[in-house]
């Protein structure tokens, strides 16, 4: 049984279909890319997994359940965490804080424990904050963990929502664009963390990438994209020679 | 900063209550018209610092306030008036219904964006008030005299300190932070996994909550109310507190609803060095804010920063 | 008892013409800049007083107490803009919703100051006339006081229309509302067009102030208040940002207003406006006309 599968997934905006007939899963452990020109409808494939928008035909199962149309927060609790193309910290909180949210997702004292400071709150927090600072070390940024997010460099902050996304402790990852506008070096550092993701957390990984150079690199399954549709479907040699990809990608990115 | 104290809590808090206690006692000796401003001082704060939670911590623009302020200072009067309710009692049952309005108002407006929300509750405060007015058991359009004086010193600052604890201890929790992340950036906390439905109408609710035990406070020292004192007006006064305090700053609420409560005193001495019948109050309200969204919006006391948990 | 509703449709008609003006502002000012403009009720409480001061001290007819306002509000609402607002062009909306609330008080509260609450009378430019014929015939008393609010403001409005759909300025306008980083790389001169819009208006909200002098005969520093905060549902009924949806908008509240103040309690005029925003933005809070805009993920 797969652990995502998607099936026949449409979505549509007001007349205009940006998603057609999706369908596709991924077994667990697996690192697949999604690929395919702008607009191709690839952040909106993410985003009906992690229920921000509503299909009008299709079914998502997750885990054996079906999460079609479910509210975000709950997706994240099945086990289904992301990060964002356009990076979404908690600008003013430190980074320490920017995980712990996530960390604390599966231990919630209650409100009265909260409120009356029990020492059962007090090791709550002592183990929330210590699974913030394991997902820190990950990416390498535990030593900026009282920094304020907003003040940090922009590959710092693209770990940072990674750091933050595995401190759910999910089974399935959703990475948007990780790599863009990071430099050779950052982009290294990035496919090192991912290859970590995968091997040691033992991470689902589904990833968005325009950088061809990442995608070839660690995807051992790509599926491209074109006007919501999926034109091919393979290895990254398979795909490489495809002529339907070259044709979508025509003069707007580098293969290899 | 309370925060700090960690597993000191109760023992500093049995201390502040013994020393509220023994102000109280020695109360009759201050000066009544410091003494009533300390008391309204005290009463801000619990106002200020409970909007705070919704509009600073949670980022929920919440501009009806005082419509959360009447209704706990109208059913608690109800209740002591009519019922002969013990105080506390009445005080509890008015942050209650006050509580109960803010799910009201909270689970209605969940959908809306910053400035729709605002206007929503302003439109909410404005209908309790002209349901108060028309609503003649409670004195409507001539208003509700006679309350019982039951507010003292002890009663008001007791309450600050519950409040101040109550909102140090919830902003660093777990709770407190998911409520942060609410106001930083929504679609990533419901990513994260946070409720951000529960949330949003916790913070209407303790807010309100607190707003409606300040008016209890507030209608049994002035032994009079009035739908007029709980106008859009009033719950602008509380927000240029929490403006100029800072936005997420409980300290700073604090201390703006203090200075805030003793200028217009200060400024009467202007009108009477200066001779004039003319109220500038409202004018240097109105400067404030806008010269501290214009300079400084963080506010000129306090600020966004604070740290994550106990040390 | 036809007669009795017809003759508060009239009513209404004309109260919601003056919504109608001073919504137009409230949906400009959302549409470009995305702000609710608190102080707007407050500009037409000025241009109230400007007429009344260009009658009463300048002794002037109403054609140029009508126009003096105008250009007073003008160069009043241009300024606000400029030094409250545009500095916070950038910042958080919260930030510039809490500047407009502490523009309207400081023109409330300056008013208060400088020409006391006391309500005043405004002059009588207009004498008053009840056309008779029209009571005869279907029982409802019209009196050209009520025709002159309807005729100015739809001449107005039909201005209004025109400038925004059939010239240059107006096509500025409407790109910048939107999109308006767009508008500013086609070489449109953002600030020009922001202050062209308040400019318009507040001159719009004037000629209501003025309008209001002359038909309810009283003005007074507060009288901007409800006016402003009921011109401001008329908007977000009608749809915030779309100008035949504050038009639409503005008369649908004044007759509600009235109907509901004459045929079930006065004492409920005023909540009828906030039920009526309630209401709307639980079950469609983009409005008559408006479209909703989602939050890119």
């Amino acid at each position: 049984m797969s652990l995502l599968n998607l099936d026949k997934i449409s979505v549509a905006f007001g007349g205009l279909l940006a998603v057609s007939d999706f369908t596709f899963s991924m077994e667990d452990r697996e690192l697949v890319g999604l690929i395919g020109p702008n607009g191709a409808g690839k952040t909106t494939v993410f985003n009906v997994i992690t229920g921000y928008h509503i299909p009008i035909s299709g079914k998502v199962t997750f885990a054996g359940r079906d999460i079609t149309g479910r509210p975000p927060n709950y997706i994240a609790k099945l086990g289904i965490s992301r990060t964002f193309q356009n990076i979404r910290l908690f600008s003013n909180l430190t980074v320490l804080e920017n995980v712990m949210i996530a960390s604390q997702m599966h231990s919630y004292p209650s409100y009265l424990h909260s409120l009356l400071r029990t020492s059962y709150f007090y090791r709550e927090e002592d183990t929330i904050e210590k699974r913030a600072i394991k997902a820190l070390e990950v990416v390498g940024l535990s030593k900026l963990k009282d920094e304020i997010s907003k003040n940090l460099p922009y590959g710092d902050q693209r770990k940072l929502e990674i750091a933050r996304a595995i401190a759910t402790e999910p089974l399935l990852i959703l990475l948007d664009e990780p790599a863009a506008g990071m430099n050779p070096r950052e982009t290294e550092e990035l496919i090192g963390i991912i290859r970590i993701l995968r091997d040691d957390l033992g991470l689902t990984i589904f990833l968005i990438e325009h950088d061809m150079h990442v995608v070839m690199n660690i995807c051992e399954r790509i599926v491209v994209l074109n006007y919501g549709e999926i034109i091919a479907e393979g290895t990254p040699d398979e795909i490489k020679t495809k002529p339907e990809v070259l044709e979508a990608y025509l003069g707007s990115a580098t293969i290899g | 900063m309370l925060d700090r104290l960690g597993k000191f809590q109760y023992p500093f808090l049995i201390i502040c209550i013994v020393f509220i206690y023994g102000i109280n006692l020695l109360s009759s000796y201050i000066n009544p018209y410091y003494l009533q401003i300390i008391i309204f001082s005290g009463i801000n704060i619990i106002l200020a610092v409970s909007l705070n939670v919704i509009n600073g911590l949670c980022g929920q623009f919440s501009l009806g306030h005082a419509g959360f302020m009447a209704v706990g200072a109208y059913l608690s009067a109800f209740l002591t008036y009519y019922y002969k309710v013990p105080f506390p009692i009445a005080l509890i049952a008015g942050g209650l219904a006050s509580g109960i309005i803010g799910i009201g108002v909270g689970i209605p407006t969940l959908r809306l964006r910053g400035d729709y929300l605002a206007i929503a509750t302003l439109g909410m405060g404005e209908i309790i008030r002209v349901v108060l007015f028309n609503l003649d058991i409670v004195g409507g359009a001539r208003g509700f005299p006679g309350i019982p004086k039951y507010t003292d010193f002890f009663w008001v600052y007791l309450i600050v300190m519950l409040v101040l604890l109550s909102s140090y201890n919830l902003l660093k929790s777990p709770q407190g932070r998911a409520i942060l992340s609410i106001r930083e950036d929504e679609i990533a906390a419901e990513a994260m996994g946070v409720d951000t439905t529960r949330f949003k109408i916790f913070a209407f609710v303790f807010g309100s909550f607190w707003a409606g035990v300040a008016g209890g406070l507030w209608a049994h020292y002035l032994q009079f109310l009035h739908p007029s004192s709980f106008t859009f007006m009033k719950s602008v006064e509380i927000l240029v507190m929490i403006v100029l305090g800072g936005l997420g700053s409980i300290g700073g609420s604090a201390v703006s609803a203090v200075f805030l409560t003793f200028l217009p005193e200060a400024l009467r001495y202007i009108k009477v060095i200066f001779n004039t019948t003319v109220d500038p109050r409202m004018v240097i309200y109105s400067l404030l804010l806008i010269l501290t969204m214009l300079l400084r919006p963080q506010g000129l006391i306090g600020g966004y920063r604070r740290k994550v948990r106990d040390q | 008892m036809i007669s009795e509703i017809l003759q508060q449709l009239i009513n209404g008609i004309a109260l919601g013409s003056i919504y109608a003006l001073i919504a137009l502002g409230y949906t400009m000012v959302y549409g470009i800049l995305k702000l609710i403009n608190f102080a707007h009720g407050d500009v037409y409480m000025v241009g109230a007083f400007a007429g009344y001061f260009a009658v009463t001290s300048f002794h002037w007819g109403i054609m140029p107490a009508f126009l003096f306002a105008m250009v007073v509000c003008a160069i009043l609402g241009v300024s606000i803009e400029r030094f409250a607002y545009r500095p916070l062009r950038m910042a958080p909306r919260i930030a510039a919703l809490t500047t407009a609330i502490g523009v309207s008080f400081l023109l409330e509260n300056l008013g208060v100051i400088i020409w006391s609450p006391t309500p005043r009378a405004f002059p009588q430019v207009l004498p008053l006339k009840i056309y008779e014929g029209i009571y005869q015939r279907f029982g409802v008393i019209v009196n050209n006081r009520q025709l002159v609010i309807l005729s100015v403001s739809i001449g107005l409005m039909i201005l209004l229309q025109f400038i925004v759909n059939r010239t240059k300025i107006g096509m500025a306008m409407r790109a910048v509302s939107f999109d308006r980083e767009t508008a500013w790389m086609m070489g449109v001169n953002i600030d020009y067009v922001i202050s062209f819009t308040f400019a318009i208006g507040s001159m719009l909200a004037a000629a209501g102030g003025v309008l209001v002098g002359i038909y309810f005969n009283r003005i007074d520093p507060l009288m901007g208040v409800m006016p402003g905060v009921k011109a401001f549902v008329a908007a977000v009924l009608g749809g915030i940002g779309s100008i035949p949806g504050a038009m639409a908008g503005g008369f649908i509240l004044g007759i509600a207003e009235i109907l509901v103040s004459a045929f079930i309690a006065s004492t409920y005029r005023d909540a009828i406006a906030f039920a009526i925003l309630i209401i709307i933005l639980l079950v469609k809070p983009s409005g008559i006309f408006g479209t909703l805009t989602r939050e890119k993920v």
